[in-house]
Order: structure tokens, then sequence, then C-alpha cells
């Protein structure tokens, strides 16, 4: 009895523990790199991006991590090898859900809507594959 | 009650009063596994989101349905009236779902191993999003770990319940069952250290756990499919847990060749059941003409054997 006390209260030191720090945590430390420096959002269209919860996003991330948001403008492709890299941090601008670069990178939860063929397609912001704990940031970003 | 519905009415008197007992046991308590896995697999499929280990995780719990599923049929099946598109019954369907149930095994050990080299190969880094669940960003990975939890629960139960039945009624296809079992908890438990690695930034951590338990299923797996195999191809009765000789029918053979000296026994398997043959039965009179006579001239050839059964109930 006195040990499965001992034991109950050993996993719920670890288990508020595991809560407590900040986890998810990046392989790559995204989040480190941006917090407090400069968050680099790439872009094939227009900057800053004309759709205004994209745009307010992007400043609610910026803000929760204390950094300053800056946008680089590019070709799709260049931008995907760059966000793979991780010389940029998200790469945004109207990028539908389905995009055919799916698989070469992690996905926000859904930011807005485009008329694509004449179908609604949910947008999404893309960041480096395995970032799990920078992803967690987009998303509170996104949501809010 | 189900277990009735799944026996049917019993047309053949097949298992002592004692072991028909534990047969409902078996029926009862695989019906409460597929009952389990159905809400397992329905869990896993609304939090396995993008994650491939978690995919992994939810095909493999689908696999696991084959095993009790096999067996009610093949449990169903055998006790019905041999007839004459089936003289000898149909107890072998049990040889024929135990192969299939192995290969159940084996497939998702290899399915498994495939995954984890693919992702360890290509430096996948999985990615886990978030849902937002009363107003609050929760990371995918934390409800991912409790789906989990909840996948792991059961089988380990089930899976060392099953095992008394198993040994009891000579089950094969309860037996690789209550392994599929282990091997969900073990994939279950792996799958959650992978995450919490994940969770610490360890990209890796998912597929090399993965890796490691799928040897150990493939394993499993393989050796039934050889004690499957021996058994189709009329090989000696074999433990369940190996490919050894059964005790039992080294003592019948030896008991029989003790009784009816100078002739040779030979002892196979028919699903849960043994059939013992004494040769030369008429084997003395088989020889060309008498084949012939029986078979026709055309497939005289093909009768090479036709003697007495030592049969009880085996009809």
């Amino acid at each position: 009895m006195a040990y499965s006390l001992r034991y109950a209260s050993a996993i719920f030191f670890c288990l508020s523990a595991l809560l407590g720090c900040e986890l998810p945590k990046d392989p790559s430390r995204t989040s480190q790199t941006v917090r407090g420096d400069v968050l680099i959002v790439g872009t094939d269209g227009p900057v800053p991006p004309e759709n205004e919860a994209e745009k307010a996003a992007l400043t609610r991330l910026a803000a929760n991590l204390n950094a300053r948001l800056e946008y680089r403008q590019a070709g799709i492709h260049a931008l995907a090898a760059d966000l793979e890299s991780g010389e940029i941090h998200v790469l945004a601008g109207g990028l539908p859900r389905n995009t055919p670069f799916k698989n070469r990178f992690g996905l926000s939860s859904p930011v807005s809507e485009v008329l694509l063929d004449g179908k609604r397609e949910k947008t999404v912001f893309a960041i480096r594959k395995g970032e799990n704990g920078f992803l967690l940031q987009v998303n509170k970003a996104v949501g809010d | 009650m189900l277990v009735d519905r799944v026996l049917g009415t019993a047309q053949r008197a097949n298992l002592p009063p004692e072991l028909e007992e534990e047969a409902r046991r078996a029926v009862r308590l695989e019906l409460w596994t597929i009952f389990f896995l159905v809400t397992i697999v329905i869990v896993m499929f609304f939090t396995m989101g993008s994650s491939q280990a978690m995919k992994t995780a939810w095909i493999e719990d689908a696999l696991s349905l084959l095993p009790p599923i096999l067996f009610l049929v093949a449990i169903r099946l055998e006790r019905r009236q041999p007839n004459p598109a089936f003289p000898f019954g149909y107890h072998r369907f049990g040889s024929l779902a135990f192969f299939a149930a192995a290969c159940a095994l084996a497939a998702m050990g290899g399915y498994l191993l495939y995954e984890a080299v693919v992702t360890l190969i290509r430096q996948e880094h999985p990615t886990i999003g978030s849902v937002q669940i009363l107003g609050r960003d929760i990371w995918l990975g934390w409800l991912m770990m409790a789906a989990l939890a909840y996948s792991v629960v059961p089988p380990v139960i089930l899976g060392r319940m099953k095992r008394r039945p198993a040994h009891r009624l000579a089950d094969k296809i309860l037996h690789t069952d209550s392994q599929m079992n282990a091997a969900d908890w073990q994939t279950g438990v792996a799958g959650m250290a992978g995450i919490a690695g994940i969770a610490f930034g360890f990209w890796w951590a998912d597929a090399a756990a993965a890796g490691i338990i799928s040897f150990s299923i493939l394993k499993d797996g393989f050796d039934n499919v050889r004690i499957a195999f021996a058994e189709l191809l009329d090989g000696a009765p074999r433990k369940l847990d190996s490919s050894d000789t059964h005790p039992a029918a080294e003592k019948i053979r030896n008991e029989l060749q003790r009784r009816y000296p100078g002739r040779e026994v030979r002892v196979r398997e028919t699903g849960r059941h043994m059939r013992a043959v004494i040769v030369p039965g008429l084997a003395a009179e088989l020889n060309r003409e008498l084949r012939d006579e029986l078979a026709g001239s055309k497939d005289g050839w093909r009768l090479i054997e036709a003697s007495r059964a030592l049969d009880d109930a085996a009809g």
C-alpha cells in the first residue's frame, strides 16, 4: 500500500514535470532560434500577405515569441528548400491544405480559405517537418 | 445468448463435457476481444491525425481482429457433420485458419519493420499537430499516448486469459491470438515511448522502438507459419508453441506400435484432433490390380492408402 502510494506520487511528479517544461521540443530547435530574435516568413505572393487572417496570425506568432517579423519573397520551390534547411521558419500566402508539398512540410491548423478552381480550399501555414514545439506555437497563434 | 449463436446447435459430439465448457469460455473471450478491438480501432482512428506511427499501430490493431474472427468461424464450422462433399468433416478448417492467423502475425511484424526502416532511412521527422479542446491547444501527441494507453490494457488481460483454454483445447488459433495480443501491448508501449521521445525532440525514437519490437513479432509469426505448414503437410502433431512433436502423438504412436507389432503407425493432426493410421491396413492387398479395380485404370496410381481407422467421435 505504502509502495503503491509512493509509485503514484512518483508518477504524478513525473507527469507534472513533463507538462511543466516546454514539451514537445523541436529536433532542429526552431522555437529557440526564433524566440527573442527574428521570425522569417517566406511567401510567393504579395508582402505582407493580403489575407487578413494570415497576417494577424503571423503578427501574433511573432509577438508570442518576442520576435521581429520579417518577410522573404521568392518562388515556391526556392522557399520549399529554404524551409527544409531552416533558412525561413514559416511558409505562408494562401497555401492550400492539400498542397503537393504536404509530405515535405509540417502543416498548421487551417488559417483561412481560398477559391481554387471554383472549390473552397482551407489554407494552412507550412513549417519545417518534425518541429512539433514550433508547430504548437503556430497553431496557438492561428487559433487565437 | 451470443455464445450459443456462435457455436450453433452442436450437430457433432466434438469435445468431452469438461472441455465443452472451456470452449464456451474461449468463445466468450474472443467475443470480448472483438468488442474491445473495435473500440480501440475507433479511438485510434480519431487520434491518429497524420502520424505515421499511429497509423502503423492502427493497422496492427485492425489486423489483430483476424485471429478472433477466424477462431469463431473455425469452432463453429468444425462441429458440422461430415457429408459426401466433406467426408472427413471440417476439423481441418482449424488448420487452415491457423495458417491464416500465423500469416497475419508475420505480416504485422514485417509491416512494422518495413515502416521503421523506411522512416529511419529517409530520416522522416514525424510531425504531430494539435487540437483545440475547451479553448486550449493540446498537442495531439498527448492524446495519442492516452489512446495507446487504452489500447494496451484489454489485450494484456484478454491475452493472458486465453492461454489456459488455448492449451486445454489444443487450439492453435487461440494460442496465436494470445500471442498477437501480447504483440499489441508491446507495440502500444513502444508507441508511447516513441511519442514521448518525439516530445523530447528525438525524431527517430518512434521508428527505433517499433523496429526493435518488430523482430519478436516476426519471429512469433514465422514460428507459427512453420507449425501451420507442418499441419497442412500431414506432419506429425506439433506442440502449440514449437515445431517439436506433441508428446501425446508420440505416446499414441508408441502405444499402437506395441499393440500391433510389425506395423507402421502414422499420426497426423486435423485441427485440434489427431488421426492415427496403422499401416499396412489393406496395404498388403493394395497392389496394382486392386488399385486399378478400385479407382479405375487411369487414376489407380493416386490411391496410396486404404486403411482401417481407429476412430471414435471423429467419424
